[in-house]
């Protein structure tokens, strides 16, 4: 396979960012989109074709590659390496990167009426900065695509979207870099401390190990804090996940699908990565503590989407309490729970994507968000509508969608698992449910009160086309349906053929789990 | 013949900047008005002339010269190259001065000629008589050039800084004369030789103490680090430029040498150090986010880069030095690009940066990845420098994992106060002036050097074995 070059993957998005931002590229905002449209399609097959290629009993990296400059590695002296690779785990999330990214493209469309010279490019550089999280052999490597991500992330943020998106930008970029302090700290010191045990400078995950018992448990914990915290910024668990909120509901459709949809699994996935790969003894230790931390998350987060009033915080609530199920899979320690955590992470992304898109569409007809003023828009916007109860039922946990094999594949994992005391499982396990109905009936709530209803006067006439007055009042656009059409499908695809996925990554979280158990 | 071949082989940068002082002061007298166009074309040559000339000298096995009074050794190639370096980017941004004051060109070249001769003596001093005598003709040029356009607000800050270069000076003297009680010695050598089976004490640890303090002066840390912000609005952007380079880098080569020599008789200087840079650190990171003038930013901006390096400092060891060679590397060249933006654009205040993304997007792109690289994110070598400095801190031990913590902590403070910077750029406003076209010197200088700080980034691995091999060589 060799014309399947992850260097290509990875950097692609990044090199075509900067050809149109050069000057050579015309200043036409149509032939920008079309060419960004393109390359995001383009590229979404090209990762595609990895997996097709993918040997899912591999039980190593696929596809390794070093990257290196002018003749040698990135920092020869220091162990350092640009090494990449992909393991089931990663293939999966790169592959979804590529997704949602050429969803956020094509949704640009519509979207994005300002600025457009920057929109594509800064969505690129994220992209490159998000494939180099999941697919980095290195923890530095890890943390340069990590610290990347932040400022196109401000800028996406910052420059579309209501007065409020200036400082929540702001919040969310600050709130980051905090956490990637942590992060440094836990790095430098693993790196150093795995430099006693080993004597061979190193900053390779794969060779990189703190279980040797070396160390007293409350220095190893120490730094699996550093990492946790560094990550529950991003994942977010609360009572970290401010910035995240305000971030995801501040900003435009396209923006809030990025986030919720990219930027959360990077949390995920490096709590995988590090926290489960790197520390196994420790997290065995701390798993009941993370199960309750989750517990909170969900049971909090969705207490506080029934008193919302805008229909934007209801969806990012959702998706933070979601978050809340990934950790109490992981909690877990079974393989059922972990390979459901990870399916779960999928299945939400998508979700929370769709939510966000048909937000979006709202907003851009009825220029607002209360949900006060919304109701009865079924009648006005039919296919939106057809797609909310598709995507509404996965985010509700109907059979046939994702949703529902996510959910139950977590709660068979959480019954399964063996922590004692039993009744702190039973209990656990009557939380999560608890959470999942609560989740439903905020997500079902949303849907009731705007699309279904007698429609207010003021919207009656959305659907008329003699209505010039507002462009934007349209029907629904071929953009619209097209992302709302894929994500649909993608929802429906997980639901009934759920294995799929699950058979890519299965025998990486098998690995994982049968090292902890020993 | 024996102090002919002293200058041969150890002495040749110097003289060529001492024969170029002489041609600059001559001119100066009678030439002003007529050849003051060509003043920053001669200048530019004798730097290169200089530089080239480092080539001729002997750095392997190191030289001593004039009585072991001066050394010459990889280290000290190393750092007067970084010096001449900084000096060419200061002569191609001082056009605005050769504009503006012609009747003063050469003078003004004459002086900062002076203050790099200075420099390049105080890196190859291996006395602490040579090292005074360095520290004092660096002090008073500086003080000269900064009071050079003439104006009301640069007396006021040349008279601030030769008090406090006096005060700093004398508490140098101070800690040199209690040294020389403690070892009966001048030269760093000879210090070094009797202090090996030295048991310490209250005295010596002093005396280290004073002379370290004193030098702190040079390179804009606590105690003496108020000044630069001041100075650095009253006076010329050029003159700003070189108070934020050359004596950063001239005192951190001989700050490293003594702590090198002696912090392991005496560790409590290194904390004292660290504790310095914390100090440096929160001071500046707070006078940068209440500041409005970005010639003061600049200040506060070069009190939180120089606590970065003073953190090496603090643990120096042959194995840690690298990082503190690497940063300044870095350092010198986004320093350098953001002195060039503010040279280009010429304006004081930072409101005056609003807009400026959709004015002008080339500079605001240069400019980000330059202030990107001093907060340290990638792809700029400013992540690799302070993850360098991170790494050798942690490296000494889980005691310096406290003043690692407070450094990162503070460095989020760093980063929104940078951040205020490129949010200001990227603020819409209504109707876009459009701006006369601007000097270019400052504007290839910014593209330069900013391509630089992300090129450092990936070219890593040849310079950070340069930097280890000139740090096992002392």
């Amino acid at each position: 396979m060799n014309f399947l070059s992850i260097l290509f993957l990875i950097f692609s998005p990044a090199i075509v960012a900067l050809l149109l931002l050069s000057p050579i590229f015309p200043n036409n905002n149509i032939k920008i989109r079309r060419f960004s449209k393109g390359f995001s399609i383009t590229h979404f097959i090209y990762s595609l074709l990895f997996l097709l290629y993918f040997n899912p009993t591999n039980l190593g990296w696929s596809y390794q590659k070093e990257l290196t400059f002018f003749g040698s590695s990135w920092i020869n002296t220091l162990g350092i390496r640009a090494n990449f690779g992909l393991d089931g785990i990663s293939l999966v999330f790169v592959i979804l990167t590529s997704f949602i990214t050429m969803l956020a493209i094509i949704a640009g469309k519509r979207m994005i009426r300002t600025k457009t010279r920057i929109y594509y490019p800064l969505v690129l550089i994220l992209q490159t900065a998000v494939l180099g999280v999941f697919s980095a052999k290195d923890i530095f490597l890890f943390l340069f695509f990590w610290l990347l991500e932040l400022i196109p992330t401000y800028l996406l943020i910052n420059q579309w979207g209501e007065k409020t998106s200036k400082s929540a930008a702001t919040k969310y970029v600050i709130c980051s870099f905090l956490g990637s302090m942590f992060l440094i700290l836990g790095m430098l010191i693993l790196y150093f401390y795995s430099f006693t045990i080993s004597g061979v400078l190193t900053a390779d995950i794969e060779n990189l190990s703190m279980s040797e018992n070396v160390f007293a448990m409350w220095f190893q914990a120490f730094i699996f804090f550093c990492f946790l915290i560094g990550f529950a910024i991003k994942l977010p668990i609360v009572p970290l996940h401010t910035a995240q909120f305000t971030a995801q509901n501040n900003s435009i459709a396209p923006v809030s699908m990025l986030l919720s949809g990219l930027l959360m699994n990077m949390g995920g996935y490096g709590i995988i990565r590090f926290n489960l790969g790197l520390f196994p003894e420790v997290f065995d230790k701390f798993a009941p503590i993370l199960m309750i931390l989750g517990g909170i998350n969900m049971l909090y987060c969705t207490t506080l989407a029934f008193i919302q009033t805008d229909i934007k915080k209801v969806v990012s609530l959702y998706g933070i309490a979601q978050c809340g199920l990934i950790l109490l899979g992981l909690g877990a320690m079974t393989e059922v729970g972990f390979e459901g955590s990870i399916f779960h992470m999928i299945s939400r992304s998508i979700i929370s994507a769709g939510l966000f898109m048909l937000v979006g569409s709202i907003y851009l007809r009825t220029k607002t968000t209360q949900i006060f003023t919304l109701s009865g828009l079924g009648e006005v916007m039919p296919i939106c509508k057809n797609f909310g109860i598709i995507i509404t039922l996965a985010a509700m946990g109907l059979p046939f969608l994702s949703g529902f094999a996510a959910n139950f594949i977590i709660l068979n994992g959480i019954i399964l698992s063996d922590i004692e005391p039993q009744g702190f499982i039973v209990t656990i396990g009557a939380i999560s449910a608890l959470g999942i109905f609560l989740s439903a009936a905020c997500i079902f709530r949303l849907f009731n009160d705007t699309f279904l209803g007698s429609v207010t006067s003021k919207f009656k006439k959305l659907n008329n086309k003699e209505n010039n007055i507002v462009i934007l009042r349209k029907p629904i656009t071929k953009t619209e349906i097209i992302v709302l059409a894929s994500l649909a499908l993608a929802v429906m695809f997980l639901g009934i053929f759920p294995n799929s996925i699950l058979d890519i990554f299965k025998v990486t979280t098998d690995v994982i789990i049968d090292f902890m158990k020993v | 013949m024996d102090f002919l071949a002293d200058i041969r082989w150890a002495f040749l940068p110097e003289l060529i900047i001492i024969t170029f002082i002489f041609i600059s002061a001559f001119l100066s007298l009678f030439f002003n008005k007529k050849l003051y166009k060509t003043s920053q074309w001669i200048a530019i040559s004798g730097i290169l002339t200089s530089f080239a000339s480092i080539g001729f000298v002997q750095a392997e096995p190191t030289y001593f010269a004039f009585n072991g009074s001066v050394v010459c050794n990889v280290y000290t190639v190393f750092f007067k190259s970084l010096i001449l370096i900084a000096s060419f980017f200061v002569i191609l941004l001082s056009k605005e001065i050769v504009k503006k004051k012609r009747e003063k060109a050469f003078e003004y070249f004459a002086l900062l000629y002076g203050a790099i001769l200075g420099s390049l003596l105080m890196v190859g001093a291996n006395d602490f008589l040579v090292a005074y005598f360095a520290f004092a003709l660096l002090g008073i040029t500086s003080t000269l050039l900064i009071g050079v356009p003439q104006k009301y607000n640069t007396k006021i800050a040349s008279t601030k800084f030769l008090l406090t270069e006096i005060f700093a000076s004398s508490i140098f003297l101070l800690g040199v004369s209690y040294l020389y009680i403690v070892v009966g010695q001048m030269n760093f050598d000879s210090i070094f030789s009797a202090l090996s089976g030295y048991q310490g004490g209250l005295l010596l640890a002093l005396a280290l103490i004073f002379i370290v303090t004193g030098i702190m002066f040079k390179i804009c840390a606590t105690p003496f680090a108020n000044y630069a912000p001041d100075i650095y609005k009253d006076t010329t952007a050029p003159v700003g430029t070189f108070l934020s380079l050359i004596p950063i880098i001239a005192g951190f080569s001989l700050l490293s040498r003594i702590l090198l020599l002696t912090s392991d008789f005496v560790p409590l200087v290194g904390v004292v150090v660290l504790i310095y840079a914390l100090i440096t650190m929160s001071v500046g990171v707070y006078g940068a986010i209440t500041q409005n003038n970005i010639k003061s930013f600049m200040g506060y901006s070069t009190m939180i880069q120089v606590s970065f390096m003073l953190l090496v400092l603090g643990v120096i060891k042959p194995y840690t030095l690298s990082a503190l060679l690497y940063y300044l590397v870095s350092y010198i060249f986004m320093n350098i690009a953001l002195w060039a933006a503010v040279i280009n654009y010429n304006k004081n205040n930072i409101s005056d940066y609003t807009g400026l993304a959709y004015k002008r997007p080339f500079y605001t792109l240069a400019v980000i990845f330059t202030l990107l690289s001093m907060i340290g994110f990638p792809p700029t070598s400013g992540f690799l420098a302070k993850l360098f400095v991170m790494s050798a801190v942690t490296r000494l031990g889980i005691i310096y994992l406290v003043f690692i913590l407070i450094m990162l902590l503070l460095t989020v403070v760093a980063f929104f106060a940078y951040l205020k910077l490129i949010n200001t750029m990227f603020k819409k406003i209504p109707n876009p002036i459009i701006e006369q076209e601007r000097p270019v010197f400052s504007k290839i200088t910014l593209y330069f050097c900013s391509g630089i700080t992300i090129l450092l980034c990936f070219y890593s691995s040849k310079i950070i074995e340069l930097c280890e091999l000139i740090s096992y060589s002392l």
